[in-house]
This record gives structure tokens, C-alpha cells and sequence, in this order.
């Protein structure tokens, strides 16, 4: 019988530990109990009126979600990403040069890479402090949206369905783009429509599957979509091989892809953009704060470009005496302060990253493989379409 | 096709080495290889034909290499039939004739599989031997020979390969722990080998590396994860909570009588969690203040590295949750009674309908609010029927009561491990990277890639474990239950005194199977985006260094699969030899 | 069900004594203290253990939901509600399926999307099973012959694939073997038979049905309703006279009889297909073309067209219009490639586009259904300008590939995704079925052999009566899970971009961002794949094994 009793114990002790363990649930209840006793009186309230009870309901039913909502809008990113040291920047798979890229020693470089540095450098003022976090096309939104990355500089294209009912939010675009169409040179297709009757390779998980639908569509034209799942290589090396007459996806990707033929001359891409595609990063919608982080973080460093201000000649600037300038690399006023950040945040990205031009042209401009032109994203002096608003 | 060249009569006349065979009859020849059925003539025709045709192809394309081929083949045939009719068989005639050339059809297939393995041999030696350069300077577009192999991509690309995304200065610690892994290996290799086995300094040898298999998951962790310091140096609430815990499993197994007390053993007991959390706080401090075991990031483990990782974390977590899976299927403790179901039942369906059909959100979480009050926003017939949906709660009820008399154990078992079995590995492991941050609280710091993988994956590999379990569960005789019961032990007692060991030593075969099986399939976490050895193929082709060298990769990957699976399945056969396995 | 068990296995040596010797405290205790009792507490225990954990889940995903987005759950009232979350299927999908045998287009809704997906998963699992069936048999044959080389390559065959990862033996054979195979326009061409084998499939001549089919169909089945009574009387008179007779032949002689007669009426009662053209072209039927080619090429006889110079064969060529993919199309390019008149055919998206071509003179005719033509010749300015010319069908047409620009049109097709994925099933799964075909086999010892050899039984009535029923014994079990497993892992298709259900709910996923959704509606079907096939196939187990010992 004694043997009993302890075993009692033991299941007592073992049940007290569960409970302990199961404790911080406790103030989440009694949170959820308030909204239900709250709601409760609501309809209470709603019932005796007993005007409109339907109408009523609804409406305190969608008030109550709204502050469920709001409760979760105020998750402070800002604060965690500091408390935790790195910035979590979801990158794609690492396979595309220029863009993304993973090195033979691992590491990761290309453009949307060194956005991801720009980032870094202004929440916590180190360009490395950030962690590449891989992406398919498939799982990028998921990752962003439950917060196993701060920001995605993945290359995706703005629309309004991912800005609204998918909770995201755009920051400016970083690169104008529109969808191209590779083809082989011997292949005797010079437009789009040439290319009735034949296939074409491309990645699912883009705006780019749904646009060739709707372009070929519009030219009633007969053609066979091969869709590979991967936004990495295995779509290129699909049309390479000659699964397919056409390879799709947007213009900067194709010019990149391009060091990737082992002859890039067999290949050329037909003059038609048969979309727009502007590419940026973006964050999970509701923490205003922290999109006005990423925001200005990127206009920083359009308008560093736009001032002349580079990582060279960012010291000598902050004697300037143009008051736009000293705005700018946060001389002058509490722009920084009034997101959170320090006043020189942007000197700090222009000194320790570089502004826009320079980034550019290190992963994609003249001196590298892709040679690509700066077209539309130049400066809007220049007659691009780099608009960054004011520093004021 | 089993005729044989010569009828055996019952008994074979003496007969004189090198004389004409009398047995040899060509008409009963003629009717045992070729015209003995229809099928027979329908099959043999159709090889020769084939044959031939390969033949006459291949003299065409590879005379050279076809003439030897076709030469040996007619050499063989000729010594078979010469030493056949004339009785003059030697060993490698005898050989021959036993296992190639004992009729017409077997002749001809051994030829065109000569012609086969010759093509398909010939064609892998030039791609990867002949024409194929190994210098890891030749592997770019400009310079490479298109015949064939570049394997210098795999010495290149070695650094993606192995460790994937790794920060370089860590490869020092993974060197490290590799080969203190392997040295552990062959400790155990050497302790329990046949001459060492019953030698005094082989059984230090075995306890050494039974110690370190022991510590090994720790050791790894170390090396591999680093270690990083907290403060404060105790956590208090950890560390009586870990003391509240092994004391409490004591005192259950010690009530159910599987372990002995006395005043030795129960120091030691309540002394293990205090002692190893110092132990380990004291290692991390050091490492700390030395800088040693920095921490790593895992989402940086990469390449084999990270396939290792997968295969030996996942076996390792599903082992233990898989026996409790097919204990608790098997299990068969008294169900709960109707006369507490029942009621509990009827009260929730008439609750759930109240609220789905006629009643309105009081007392429903907020969230669930909209899903209950199905009848009156309902759009279409569809959606009315499904708001009688609390009616499946007697259904179910029901099917309980029926299919599992009350036994709840037994019944979340077979749910849990019917429904994991029944959908794809790729979707539970998509499942756990997107959805997973999800279901966990809203101010955590979200889940790696890693973590949600492996859990993903050990809830899949689980649930194969535990119908392995069963399965070993139920091979043991039940006279060996039987006799458990008769004694009058408890069920801890019999199964780990009485079912366990002899079931696990069955299990040692299908368990190395599925160990195998774990390791392979890991190459599926390269679908939702992981850069293990698969997913490093990505990253390594579409540098302009390697560009499009996938075959060379997946070649590379096939063998080193391969290996890696063959010595676990030759290990596991030397272990099952060493448990006696059939020896009883 | 409680009372009813006697002597619960891992019950304590603690049945308590009767109660009339223990006081009311003891007596009370011995029946908590009952491992029967605490067998039930511990259940309940677990049971609001799952609650609470389920409850804690839900309540995280229920703060956690608004990342999703709220706009995913607002419906078509603007109102916000978690009903509506599967709303959104019944918007158009907008991306390409290919390989696909319903009909689908891009504006049909994400659930067609699904569907086709997952009929593309039965395309793929349910031929891969019948091969692996077979190829596993032939392999688990092998490895008992008695040739040492067939019995050693089979044993290698069988530890190669077993002991690698299916997914690298895919990638393998997808990129390495199948794309590596000639281009188009060199494909390998057996024999010079209409099959084409290069990187974009197996493309070869497949006979497709017209809409005269169905009377031609009814035929069919009269023809088997006439085997089944022909073999009837003959079994009855056979029984009554003794004589023997050839039933299955006198069977099939009247069907193929009747399948005969069916063609000719079928072919000829049907005038569905027809072909639009302009009155003074000269052709009322098609034998016409035959003169009117001539006339045109300026030549005695259609043999001596290949004997003209390449321009002058361009400029006599039919442009004939068709519906892309419509029967007629076949029917009419097999009609003219038979006569040897060269044509050059433009598919068209619909009726109206097609007719635009006939109208701006890009192509001389228009040939389609009849009805469609007729009511298309209306729209037309002046409309007794125009007649339809019938074309005279068959029930079956061959559908021939032929080469267009970039690819092969008509037959049917096996998309490299689809042969790398069928082929990658087969020859993993066949390798673990050729060990449990071997041990099935190995099962049945040798004395029941040798003991059917001596009642005289012959080899067909040994391997069917007496090895075939003890080897499935041991062979169905595990033949069972391989079947399983293998239509689970018809989702590794997204390795070799094949879209079955798995790739297609990927694509869903991204065009609507609805991930959790279509995750749950994936798992669901998977779940019912596998709970559909594990039944039949028990079912068919509990029916062919003979019962144990």
C-alpha cells in the first residue's frame, strides 16, 4: 500500500511540474477570457437593442478579430532583429548570378545580397550582420509571412495582390524589369508571335508562369508551357539542352544567364517585354515602424546616388554646406530618431555599402559578365525612374 | 527452360573420358532447347533474333571489341559442348556448363548480355575514364573537353560539396569531429572483433567506445553546434526541474520494479542531472572564456555535412518515439468505458450543434467564432450540411468504441501512424517549414529551416520505426508473452526484461534498412530549399566555373550513396552475426 | 467491452480480495489503485493533455493567422469570415498545364487546376505500377536463373538502385539520360516507323477516336454480348453431344464479324466532318483534289510532283485551316498524306480565329465538324459563295506526327517530365520488388515442387495451382506498401518538373499565396490516395491468400 501511496506522489509531482511548465499560457487565457467577457457584454448590449442583433454581431465579431489583429500588428521587428544580433534576409535559392549567389566558399554576393548589407547596416550598423535565408519560389511567402525572415530582397515583382490579400508591404522598387523571351539564334524567331507551335521553359512560382499565359493567350498562339519548379538553374539548363524553343523569365535574369551558355552567341533574346516587373524588397505588412525602416534604408542610397554622395567621398560630404546633403547622411535633424534608428544611419550605409550606382555596377554594371546598362533605373535626372522622395 | 543439354537416365553409364558421348541424342536435344513447346520455340526464336541483330549491330559499330566478345563466347560454347559430348570436362568446362551455357537459351543470353554490359561498360568508361580529365583547372566552358567527365568539379567545389555554406574557419571543428567519430568507430570495431572479442584489453577497448557512443550526441553537439554561454551560470529552475525529472523516473521504474534501489544506485540517480548540468555548464563557461566551440549557425550546415546530420539526428529522435508508437498499437490496457464517453459525447454534439446551427458565438474562442456559426451565414446546400457537422461526434464515438474498445492509446497510435505513412515525406517536411512557425507563439523567433526539418522529417521516419517495432513485436513467439504473464511481473517488467531485447535483436536487420532508408531520403530536403549534398548541385552549376557539370555531380552522388549505404548494410549484417540472430 | 476482458495482460498481481474482509477505506483504494482504473485515468490524462497542446496550437494559430493576411478570408459580400478561405479556388487560374488528358486552359478555375493535377498523378502511379509489377517479376525471376550472368546482373541491377536515393537516380535519369537524348529535329526514328524519340518525348502515331466512334463502339460491345452467347451454346452443346468445337475461335470470328460490319455502317451513316471552301475552288468532294492538284501543278500524275523544283511545290500546297487538336484535323491531314498532296496545315485557338484566316485568304479551307462549319458560313458576307464539302470518316483515325516548325504535331505524346518520372518509379520500386518476388518464390520449398511434378500436374498447372498461391502469400503483404509508396512518391514528379498534384498545389500556392489551404487540401488527397488503394488491395489480399496454419 505504501508503494501506492508514492506512486501518487510521484504522479502528483509529475502533474504540478506539467502545470508549471504549461504556466505561461496562463495570461494568454486570461487575455482571451477578457475578449470573450467583453464580447459577451457586447452582444449582450447588442441583444437588448434587439434592433439589428445580426448586424451587431458581425460587428463585434470583426471588432474583436481587429484587435486580435492589432495586437499582432504591434510585434515590434525592429527591437527583435536588434535583440538578436542579425537581420534574417530571405535571398532565393543562390542561384542567380549577379542577383544572389552563393560562392565557392559559401558565402553569399550579388546584388539583392548587398541590399540585404544596406539593411543590416542601418538597423544595426554592421554590413554583415545579416543572415542569407534560402527561398524557393514556393516557400518565400510562407518564410516571410511567419517571420523566419525580416525582409525578402529576392527579386519579386510588386502586384497588388501580393501587396493586399497576400499582408505585404513593397518598399521602392530597386530594379525595373520587365519579362523577356531567350530563343536560340539559329531558331528563326524574331518575334513572339514566331514562336507558334513550340514550347517554352519556365519557373512556377512567378509572375512570370501566368503572364506568358496571358501574353500568349492575347496572341492566340499554340504553345507548350514546360514548368520547372525551381527558380534556380534547372529551368535555364531545361532550354539549354533543348527541351524547349524559348526560355522565359525577366530581361535581367536572362542577360545574367547569359555567362551561363557555354556559347552565348547561340542564343539572343527577342526585343519584346511582355511585361512590367518591378522588383524590391518587401516586409510583412502591419509594423509600419519597421517598412519605414527598410523604405528609407533604400531611398538612401538613391539618393546618395542621386547627391553624388559615394562610399569614397561620404566623409568629405559631411562638410558640405548643402543642407539636402547634411539632411541626408543625418548632419542635420532627427530623421533617423523618428524611425528608431541613429541620425546617420544612411552615412553609415553609404560609407560602409555604397549608394545605389555602386552597388549596381559592382554585381551587374560594365565591369562585370552581365555588362547590363542601366536603362530605366537610372536616376530620374537621368531619365530613369530612381525617384527617391526627400530627406527632410 | 530447366532441361538440361543431357536427359539423366537414373543411372548414368561408365563411361570412358574422350569417347562420343551415347547419351547425346539430337532429337531429344532439339525438343528440351528448342521445339520441346510453343514457348519454347516462341522464346528461343525471339533471343536469337534479338541476339543477332545486337550482334550484326554491333560488329558494325565496335568490330574490335565485338570480335573479342563474340570470340571468347564462341571459344566457351565450343570447350561446353566439346567436353560435354566427349566426356571431357574439366573444372572450368564443368563451371561453365553448370552456369551459363546449359541450354540453347541460356547460350544466347549470356552472349547478348555479354554485348550488353560491353556497350553500356564501353560507354561509361569513355564518358567517365577515357575522355574524361580530373583536373580541377579544366572544368570552365572555355577549356573543358565536352566527350567527356570533368571530375575536377569535385575537387573544386569540394568546400559547397562537403559543408555547404559553412563559415571556413569552422572546418577545422568538423575535420575534428569526423574523425573522432570514425575513431570511435573503429574502437568498436576492434572491440568486438572474433580475436579481440574475449581479450582482457578488448573488452576496455569496448567499454571505451560504448562511453564515447554514449557522450557522442553531446560530443557533436559541441563540435558541430558550438556552445553558447547564458548567463546565469545555474538556471536555477532548470536545474531543479531536471532534478525533479530523473528522480521521478527513478521512483516510477524503481515502483514497477525494473530497477533495483539501494543507497548507491539512488545517489547516483539523484545525483546524475546536477552532476552532468554542471558538468556542461562548466564546459560551455571554459569554451566561452577560451573561445573555443564558438556557436555556429545550423542553418549553415550544409552539403554531406548536413546529410550526415540528418540521417544520424532523425534515427536517432524517431528510434525511441517509434517503440512508443508500437508499444502504445499494441497495447492493450483497459479502454475508457461507454458510460463516460457516451455522455460526454451526446453533450458536445448537442453543444456543437446549438452553436453551428441555431446558436451564436458564447463561449467559443473568437478565432473559431465564424467556423461554428455555420448555419447562418451558410451560401448554398454544401455549407448546410456542413453545419451538422457535430453529428461525426457520435459517428466517431462510435467508430472508437467499435474499432478500439475505448482504448485510446491503441487508437491515437494507428491514427497518427496510418495518417503519416499515408501522405508523402516532400509534403510533411513543406508542411513543417511554412506552416510550422505558424502553430508556435506568437513573440518566438520563428523555427530554422533546420529544426522545422527535422521535425518534419523525425515524425515521418517515426511512424515507420513504429511499424518496424511492431512488426519485431510481434515475431517474438507469444508463448514468450504467455510465460511473462504467468510469472506475474508487470508489463514494464516483461517488455524490458523479457520482449525488448529479444524483439530488438530480430529488429537489427529491418532497422538497418531503415536507417538506410533515412539517410537516402534526406536528399528530399533539397526540394523545399535545404542546400544538403543534393541542394549544393544548385549552387555549384550555376557558377560560370562549373557551369552545367550536373551529370559529373549526380554520378559523383549515386556512388557516394551507394557506399555509404552498402557498409551500413554489410555493418549491420556483421552486428546481426555477432547478436547471434537465428541462434537460439 | 470493460467487463468483458477476464485477465487483462499487465495487470498487477493486485486482484483485490473479497470485500467483505477489508474495511471501507482499503476497499476503496484497491479499486484506485487498480491498474485497470489507472489505465483509464492515464487515458483521460492523455486525452486532456492532446486538448490542452491542440487548444495552445490553435490558440498560437489563431494570433498567429493575420501574417496570412486578412484579405485571404474576406468573401465575396466583402465580409470578413474564415469560411471564405476557400474562396479563392473558384478563381481563374491563369498558368499552363501541359500534359494534361481533361481538357484544360488557363482560364478554367484552380480547382480544375487540381483536378487535372491529380489525375496526372493516376496517369503516372497507375501505369508505373503495372510496369514496376512486371519488371520486378521478371528482375526477382532473374536472380533465381540459372544463368550465373543474368543472376549476378540482376543482383547488381537490384543493389544499385536499392542502395541509392531515388531522387538522384530521377535527377539522373531526367537530366543526364533523357535530356541528353537527340533534338528534335533529330530524333531517333526506329525503323522508320511513325515513333519519335528525342528530348521533348516519345512521340508516336496513336489512333484517335471520331465522333462516329460511338456507333461503332455499340458494335463492339454487341460483339462481346455475341461471344459470350456463342460460347454459352457451344459449352451446351458440347455437354449434349459430346462433339468438340472451337469456341473461342467461332467467338472471335463473329465478333471481329461484327466489329467489321459496325466500321462500314459507322463509317458510312456519319457525315459529321466536313470542309468549308469557296464555291469556285472546284471541289465538291475530295476525290476533287486529286484533279485539281494536278491541274494546278500543271503535271499528268501526283507521283510527278516530287519531281518539281521546291518553289513550285510551295506554291501548289493546300493551306488548310483546323481547330487545334480537334479530330477533324487528323482525319483530313491522313486523308491528304494518303493521296500525296502536299499541304500545310494552321492550328487555330477557336472557330472565329479560323475563320478570319479563311476570310483574308491565308488559308484555302476550313476543315471542322460540320455543325460548327455550317454555322460559321453564316457569319460569312456571302454565304452560297461558300459550301461544305463532306468528309467521309472512319470510327478510328491514326493520328500521325508530323514535323511543324519547332515541334512533332498529332499522335500522342510522352513528355520527357512524364517517361523520366514513369521510368524513375519503375525502376526503383521494381528493384525492392524483385526481392520480395524472390523471397516469395524461395518461400514455397522444393517439395512442393517435386511433389506436383510427381501427380503428374504439367508446369502451367504447377506454377498456377500449387507455387503461384504460396508465394503470394509472402509476396502481397510487402507488394502492398511498394504499391503505396510508390504512388506517395509520384510527388517527387517536382524533381523532373512533372505536374501531378504535387507540383500543380505548388503552383496554386504561388498564384494565390493561399499556402495553408492547399497544403491541407494536398495532404487530404494523398491521404485518400492511400487510404483508397491500401483497401483495395487488402481487400484483394483477405480474397487470394490462402489462409495460414
Amino acid at each position: 500500500m505504501k508503494n501506492k501511496f508514492l506512486l501518487g506522489l510521484v504522479l502528483t509531482a509529475i502533474a504540478v511540474f506539467l502545470v508549471a511548465c504549461g504556466g505561461g499560457g496562463e495570461e494568454a487565457v486570461a487575455a482571451l477570457q477578457g475578449q470573450v467577457s467583453d464580447l459577451e457584454a457586447q452582444l449582450d448590449e447588442a441583444k437588448s437593442m434587439a434592433a439589428d442583433a445580426e448586424a451587431k454581431l458581425d460587428e463585434a465579431m470583426s471588432m474583436a478579430e481587429e484587435e486580435g489583429g492589432e495586437m499582432a500588428a504591434t510585434t515590434n521587428t525592429l527591437a527583435t532583429v536588434q535583440e538578436r544580433g542579425t537581420l534574417l534576409c530571405g535571398n532565393g535559392a543562390g542561384a542567380s548570378p549577379g542577383f544572389a549567389f552563393i560562392q565557392e566558399d559559401g558565402s553569399w554576393e550579388g546584388f539583392n545580397v548587398d541590399f540585404c548589407a544596406v539593411y543590416a547596416t542601418a538597423v544595426l550598423g554592421d554590413p554583415t550582420a545579416f543572415e542569407s535565408v534560402v527561398t524557393t519560389g514556393t516557400t518565400r511567402f510562407p518564410i516571410l509571412q511567419s517571420g523566419d525572415a525580416d525582409v525578402l530582397s529576392n527579386n519579386t515583382t510588386w502586384t497588388f495582390s501580393r501587396d493586399t490579400a497576400l499582408g505585404f508591404d513593397f518598399v521602392p522598387t530597386v530594379f525595373y524589369d520587365g519579362q523577356g523571351m531567350m530563343v536560340r539564334a539559329d531558331s528563326g524567331i524574331e518575334t513572339l508571335a514566331d514562336l507558334d507551335g513550340g514550347s517554352v521553359c519556365v519557373a512556377t512560382g512567378t509572375t512570370t508562369e501566368k503572364n506568358l499565359a496571358d501574353v500568349f493567350r492575347q496572341l492566340d498562339i499554340d504553345y507548350e508551357a514546360v514548368v520547372f519548379e525551381d527558380t534556380g538553374d534547372t529551368t535555364r539548363s531545361a532550354f539549354a539542352e533543348g527541351r524547349c524553343d524559348g526560355f522565359t523569365t525577366d530581361t535581367s535574369a536572362l542577360v545574367g544567364s547569359l555567362v551561363l551558355f557555354d556559347d552565348p552567341s547561340e542564343v539572343k533574346i527577342l526585343p519584346e517585354v511582355m511585361s512590367k516587373e518591378p522588383l524590391g524588397p518587401l516586409v510583412r505588412h502591419g509594423d509600419d515602424n519597421w517598412f519605414d525602416i527598410i523604405k528609407w534604408a533604400t531611398n538612401c542610397t538613391i539618393q546618395a546616388e542621386e547627391l553624388g554622395i559615394t562610399s569614397a567621398n561620404v566623409d568629405d560630404m559631411l562638410g558640405s554646406d548643402n543642407p539636402v546633403i547634411l539632411n541626408t547622411l543625418g548632419v542635420e535633424g532627427d530623421l533617423g530618431q523618428a524611425i528608431g534608428l541613429n541620425n546617420d544611419f544612411c552615412y553609415q550605409i553609404i560609407k560602409q555599402v555604397g549608394n545605389y550606382g555602386e552597388i549596381f555596377d559592382r554585381h551587374l554594371g560594365p565591369s562585370t559578365p552581365f555588362n547590363l546598362s542601366r536603362g530605366v533605373n537610372a536616376q530620374w535626372v537621368d531619365g530613369g525612374l530612381l525617384y527617391s522622395p526627400p530627406f527632410r | 527452360m530447366a532441361s538440361v543439354t543431357t536427359t539423366t537416365s537414373s543411372k548414368p553409364p561408365v563411361q570412358q573420358r574422350g569417347t562420343f558421348s551415347k547419351k547425346f541424342n539430337l532429337n531429344y536435344f532439339l525438343q528440351d532447347n528448342i521445339s520441346g513447346s510453343r514457348g519454347l520455340l516462341i522464346w528461343v526464336s525471339i533471343l536469337a533474333i534479338v541476339t543477332v541483330g545486337l550482334l550484326v549491330q554491333q560488329f558494325n559499330n565496335a568490330p574490335g571489341r565485338t570480335w573479342v566478345i563474340f570470340g571468347v563466347w564462341a571459344v566457351a560454347v565450343l570447350g561446353t559442348v566439346v567436353g560435354e559430348l566427349f566426356t571431357l570436362h574439366i573444372g572450368a568446362t564443368r563451371w561453365l556448363k553448370e552456369n551459363m551455357f546449359n541450354n540453347v537459351s541460356n547460350s544466347l543470353m549470356t552472349l547478348f548480355l555479354g554485348l550488353f554490359v560491353a556497350i553500356i561498360g564501353s560507354g561509361l568508361w569513355s564518358w567517365g575514364v577515357a575522355n574524361a580529365t580530373f583536373d580541377p583547372a579544366l572544368t570552365h566552358p572555355d577549356v573543358r573537353t565536352f566527350d567527356g567527365a570533368s571530375w575536377g568539379v569535385l575537387w573544386g567545389a569540394r568546400k559547397l560539396l562537403l559543408t555547404g555554406l559553412l563559415e571556413p574557419e569552422h572546418n577545422g571543428r568538423v575535420i575534428q569531429w569526423t574523425l573522432t567519430i570514425l575513431g570511435l568507430w573503429a574502437l568498436s570495431f576492434i572491440g568486438t572483433r572474433e580475436s579481440t572479442r574475449e581479450t582482457g584489453w578488448g573488452t576496455w577497448v569496448r567499454r571505451i567506445a560504448n562511453v564515447g557512443w554514449v557522450l557522442s550526441p553531446f560530443i557533436s553537439y559541441i563540435f558541430l553546434a558550438g556552445l553558447e554561454y547564458t548567463e546565469p551560470f545555474i538556471d536555477t529552475r532548470r536545474f531543479i526541474l531536471g532534478t525533479v525529472l530523473v528522480v521521478a523516473v527513478m521512483a516510477i521504474l524503481w515502483f514497477f520494479k525494473v530497477i533495483q534501489l539501494n543507497p548507491m544506485t539512488t545517489a547516483m540517480w539523484v545525483l546524475a542531472w546536477p552532476a552532468a548540468y554542471l558538468l556542461w555548464r562548466g564546459i560551455t563557461l571554459v569554451s566561452h572564456n577560451a573561445e573555443i566551440f564558438t556557436p555556429i549557425d545550423v542553418d549553415r550546415w550544409g552539403g554531406l555535412l548536413l546529410t550526415v546530420i540528418f540521417a544520424i539526428f532523425v534515427n536517432i529522435l524517431s528510434f525511441p518515439i517509434g517503440i512508443l508508437l508500437a508499444l502504445g498499437r499494441r497495447a492493450d490496457v483497459q479502454g475508457i468505458p461507454y458510460w463516460i464517453l457516451w455522455p460526454i459525447a451526446i453533450a458536445l454534439t448537442a453543444w456543437g450543434l446549438y452553436t453551428s446551427t441555431f446558436g451564436n458565438c458564447i463561449g467559443t474562442p473568437s478565432f473559431l467564432c465564424e467556423n461554428v456559426n455555420l448555419w447562418a451565414t451558410s451560401r448554398n446546400t454544401v455549407e448546410q450540411i456542413i453545419a451538422f457537422w457535430p453529428l461525426l461526434i457520435p459517428l466517431a464515438t462510435w467508430a472508437f468504441l467499435r474499432s478500439f474498445d475505448g482504448n485510446f492509446l491503441q487508437a491515437f497510435s494507428v491514427l497518427f501512424i496510418e495518417i503519416i505513412r499515408g501522405v508523402p515525406l516532400i509534403t510533411l517536411l513543406f508542411m513543417a517549414i511554412i506552416m510550422a512557425p505558424f502553430f508556435l507563439p506568437e513573440d518566438s523567433q520563428g523555427l530554422s529551416n533546420f529544426w522545422a526539418v527535422i521535425v518534419g522529417y523525425t515524425i515521418f521516419s517515426s511512424s515507420y520505426m513504429a511499424e518496424l517495432v511492431r512488426g519485431g513485436l510481434q515475431a517474438i513467439p507469444k508463448g514468450q508473452y504467455e510465460a511473462a504473464d504467468s510469472l506475474g511481473i508487470n508489463t514494464l517488467q516483461k517488455y524490458r526484461f523479457i520482449i525488448l531485447p529479444q524483439a530488438l535483436r530480430i529488429l537489427i536487420p529491418p532497422l538497418a534498412g531503415a536507417v538506410i532508408g533515412t539517410f537516402k531520403s534526406s536528399s528530399l530536403v533539397a526540394l523545399v530549399g535545404m542546400i544538403d549534398l543534393v541542394g549544393s548541385t544548385k549552387a555549384i552549376i550555376a557558377n560560370s566555373q562549373w557551369l552545367g557539370l550536373r551529370t559529373e555531380l549526380y554520378v559523383f552522388m549515386f556512388v557516394l550513396y551507394f557506399l555509404v549505404s552498402s557498409i551500413v548494410s554489410w555493418y549491420s549484417r556483421r552486428l546481426e552475426d555477432q547478436a547471434g540472430l537465428g541462434v537460439r | 467491452m470493460a467487463q468483458t476482458t477476464v485477465n487483462p495482460p499487465g495487470s498487477d498481481a493486485n486482484i483485490p480480495p473479497p470485500p467483505d474482509e477489508q474495511g471501507i477505506g482499503a476497499r476503496v483504494l484497491s479499486y484506485i489503485f487498480d491498474i485497470r482504473f489507472l489505465g483509464v485515468l492515464g487515458q483521460i490524462a492523455f486525452i486532456l493533455l492532446l486538448i490542452v497542446g491542440a487548444q495552445r496550437i490553435f490558440s498560437n494559430f489563431g494570433s498567429n493567422v493575420d501574417k496570412l493576411g486578412r484579405a485571404q478570408f474576406i468573401c465575396r459580400d466583402g465580409r470578413f469570415a474564415y469560411r471564405c478561405a476557400y474562396d479563392f479556388m473558384e478563381t481563374q487560374a491563369g498558368f499552363d498545364i501541359d500534359d494534361t488528358v481533361l481538357d484544360y486552359v488557363n482560364t478554367d478555375s484552380f480547382w480544375w487546376a487540381l483536378t487535372n493535377g491529380i489525375v496526372n498523378t493516376f496517369r503516372v502511379g497507375l501505369l508505373a505500377l503495372v510496369a514496376t509489377t512486371f519488371l520486378g517479376t521478371v528482375m526477382g525471376v532473374a536472380r533465381l536463373s540459372e544463368n550465373w550472368l543474368v543472376s549476378k546482373l540482376s543482383l547488381a541491377y537490384i543493389e544499385i538502385i536499392r542502395n541509392t536515393p531515388i531522387l538522384v537516380q530521377l535527377l539522373l535519369l531526367y537530366f543526364s539520360v533523357i535530356l541528353a537524348l537527340p533534338d528534335i529535329k533529330d530524333a531517333i526514328q526506329p525503323l522508320n516507323l511513325p515513333i519519335y524519340l528525342s528530348n521533348r518525348g516519345l512521340i508516336m502515331a496513336w489512333p484517335q477516336f471520331m465522333s462516329s466512334a460511338a456507333i461503332w463502339l455499340a458494335f463492339l460491345v454487341l460483339g462481346i454480348i455475341q461471344f459470350q452467347v456463342m460460347w454459352v451454346y457451344l459449352s451446351r452443346r458440347e455437354e449434349k453431344t459430346g462433339r468438340e468445337s472451337n469456341k473461342f475461335g467461332w467467338g472471335l470470328a463473329g465478333f471481329l464479324l461484327i466489329a467489321l460490319i459496325g466500321w462500314f455502317i459507322s463509317a458510312s451513316v456519319s457525315d459529321n466532318e466536313g470542309l468549308l471552301i469557296a464555291d469556285n475552288a472546284r471541289i465538291d468532294e475530295v476525290d476533287d483534289f486529286d484533279t485539281v492538284m494536278l491541274s494546278r501543278a500543271g503535271i499528268n500524275h501526283l507521283s510527278e510532283l516530287e519531281t518539281l523544283p521546291e518553289e513550285e511545290i510551295t506554291a501548289v500546297t493546300l493551306d488548310v485551316c483546323v481547330l487545334r487538336e480537334s479530330s477533324s484535323e487528323a482525319n483530313f491531314v491522313n486523308r491528304l498524306a494518303r493521296k500525296g498532296i502536299p499541304f500545310k496545315i494552321s492550328r487555330n485557338g477557336s472557330p472565329a480565329k479560323a475563320m478570319d484566316n479563311y476570310v483574308d485568304g491565308s488559308c484555302e479551307m476550313f476543315a471542322a465538324p460540320v455543325s460548327i462549319l455550317a454555322a460559321e458560313r453564316a457569319t460569312l458576307e456571302n454565304p452560297n459563295d461558300h459550301i461544305i464539302v463532306p468528309i467521309d470518316e472512319q470510327p478510328l483515325v491514326w493520328s500521325i506526327p508530323r514535323f511543324e516548325r519547332f515541334n512533332i504535331i498529332g499522335g500522342a505524346t510522352l513528355t520527357p517530365e512524364y517517361f523520366a518520372l514513369f521510368l524513375g518509379l519503375t525502376i526503383f520500386y521494381a528493384g525492392g520488388l524483385a526481392e520480395v518476388v524472390r523471397a516469395g518464390i524461395l518461400s514455397v520449398s522444393k517439395g512442393q515442387t517435386e511433389a506436383a511434378r510427381a501427380l503428374g500436374l504439367s508446369e502451367g498447372q504447377r506454377l498456377n495451382l500449387i507455387v503461384l498461391p504460396q508465394a503470394l502469400r509472402v509476396i502481397i503483404p510487402p507488394l502492398i506498401s511498394t504499391y503505396l509508396s510508390l504512388m506517395k512518391d509520384t510527388s517527387l514528379g517536382v524533381a523532373v518538373a512533372f505536374q501531378d498534384v504535387y507540383l500543380v498545389s505548388q503552383t496554386l500556392m504561388n498564384q494565390s499565396g493561399r499556402a495553408l489551404q492547399i497544403m491541407i487540401i494536398l495532404m487530404l488527397v494523398y491521404l485518400a490516395i492511400s487510404l483508397f488503394f491500401s483497401s483495395v488491395l487488402n481487400w484483394y489480399n483477405d480474397r487470394v491468400v490462402i489462409v495460414e496454419r
